[in-house]
């Protein structure tokens, strides 16, 4: 399954669960809205992708991105070239030569590091979509972890982040909710192909000079967090398709408090 | 050409004298002197700065070639434990000292994974052209596509594996059997994964995964950002 497929497949993401999470109206306009717009991937998106590509399926990377030529457009030849180029990139993603650059030394960074590298040269598989039905609420749900080594017993997701120091990374997990990726990738492999993930591991890279990497791996408290909050996700996104009620934030006033990190 | 640059025989018979060191303390003690200088340098490669054992054996290098000893430094790479030359600084080696009328050349087609590219030099003494030529398939076939260069510069990887590959066939002499730098990456990236199917990975605990990643070869492509990540000498914080 490509990625493409993969995400106009119904079956509930992790990102599923980040759009319920936030609201019921949310996930709605996002997935169910028949007049929903699709989402034009935004440069660090676009970001990502390639660096995945580059890192994890190189041998794809050509026929998925392209780099766009330094061409003049005002002027008569470069427009030339640059619908040549046009014409030639055909739906290949374009990348510009800055980007191509960035995601080169990145993928370098992450090569150069010694357990990053370890972990990638291991026989595993990347990308490989896995479904599953949840036992509790019966909703179909997929994963696609990034790669896969010994079919499943390790499972790597690689990140880029402005910060991959411990501390930074914690917050782009509590921002991203990546606990409760790792607790339903972890039961993606469990009930989706009877594996029985040990590890689940992040490869973060930093998206800017000197592209320092570091990687870790998720604690146990990490995975029964996320598989709370993710079951938690889930009964509410069962509850709303079976009521067909989509429902935002509160419709009275609520109190507002300080966040609880900031009370003491 | 300033003879600190040029690639030429410092005398006409350096091999009886780079061997004099296993033989002759006070020559031991020189060169080991000399290498202590070099690794002290910061104007030396930061793979060689402060290792003054690396410096020295990198001199008995530059001895058995007759180079400028600090040519070598900035040209030699150790990787995985084997040292190794820019492919550059292999070609320029064989364009003054190979067997060669006029320097290698190269031409290439094709594009993408299509691409192909031909090292061609004449052997001076026959008049004979002898050309290698290195693909795209070729690459990954051989699994050095996973270095990630293939990718960023293609054709530059391919001119150099090609003609290291020419060098090794028509003048070994040149490079007295060391590799350079670009096969050496290339073989390590090949050998890691070779692994794969070798030593699946038996790690319950990350314990386990730490001491296996301990043991693992180094990545291969280390010593090379090293070396050309290295600021210019114009960066201000550098000079000051």
């Amino acid at each position: 399954m490509d990625i493409a497929a993969y995400h106009a497949d119904p079956a509930v993401s992790k990102s599923h669960l980040d759009q319920i999470a936030r609201s019921p109206l949310h996930y709605w306009s996002r997935y169910v809205d028949p007049n929903r717009e699709l989402i034009e991937p935004t440069p660090a998106m676009r970001l990502g992708s390639a660096l995945h590509c580059l890192v994890l399926e190189p041998e794809l990377f050509d026929g998925q991105f392209i780099t766009a030529p330094a061409v003049d457009r005002r002027t008569k030849a470069g427009k030339a070239e640059w619908d040549a180029f046009t014409a030639e990139a055909g739906n290949r993603t374009v990348l510009s030569v800055d980007e191509r650059a960035q995601i080169s030394r990145m993928a370098e960074q992450v090569w150069c590091h010694k357990a990053a590298a370890y972990l990638l040269s291991q026989d595993g598989k990347a990308e490989q979509t896995i479904k599953w039905q949840d036992p509790e609420t019966g909703l179909e749900c997929k994963c696609r972890p990034d790669w896969m080594i010994n079919s499943g017993q390790i499972l790597v997701d690689l990140k880029t982040t402005e910060d991959a120091s411990p501390a930074g990374f914690q917050r782009s997990m509590a921002s991203y909710r990546y606990h409760v990726q790792a607790a339903h990738y972890t039961r993606g492999v469990r009930h989706g192909i009877a594996a029985d993930a040990e590890q689940f591991i992040f490869i973060c890279v930093e998206k800017k000079p000197p592209y320092a990497v570091a990687v870790y791996a998720s604690t146990q408290l990490v995975i029964s967090a996320g598989a709370r909050i993710a079951d938690r996700d889930l009964l509410r996104l069962a509850e709303c398709r079976a009521n067909k009620t989509w429902p935002s934030y509160s419709d009275q006033i609520e109190t507002i408090d300080l966040p609880k990190w900031i009370n003491d | 050409m300033t003879e600190s640059n040029a690639i030429t025989r410092a005398n006409s018979e350096p091999a009886a004298g780079s061997l004099a060191y296993l033989t002759d303390a006070a020559c031991f003690e020189h060169i080991w002197r000399v290498g202590k200088a070099f690794a002290a340098s910061r104007m030396v490669p930061t793979h060689f700065q402060g290792k003054p054992e690396d410096c020295f054996v990198a001199l008995q290098m530059a001895m058995q070639l007759g180079v400028n000893p600090l040519l070598a430094l900035q040209n030699i790479t150790v990787i995985s434990g084997r040292p190794g030359f820019n492919a550059q600084f292999a070609i320029s080696l064989a364009n003054q000292r190979g067997p060669f009328t006029g320097p290698i050349t190269w031409s290439s087609k094709g594009k993408g994974n299509d691409l192909a590219v031909t090292a061609k030099a004449v052997i001076a003494a026959t008049g004979e052209q002898v050309e290698v030529t290195v693909d795209m398939g070729m690459a990954v076939a051989e699994g050095w596509t996973r270095n990630p260069k293939y990718k960023s510069i293609p054709e530059q990887m391919l001119r150099y594996r090609s003609a290291t590959w020419l060098i090794r066939l028509y003048c070994p002499e040149v490079l007295m059997g060391f590799s350079s730098t670009e096969e050496l990456q290339d073989m390590n990236t090949v050998q890691r994964t070779e692994v794969k199917d070798v030593t699946p990975v038996k790690a319950s605990t990350l314990d386990d995964l730490n001491q296996q990643i301990a043991k693992a070869e180094p990545p291969a492509a280390t010593e090379v950002v090293i070396t050309q990540d290295e600021p210019d000498a114009t960066d201000a914080d550098d000079i000051f």
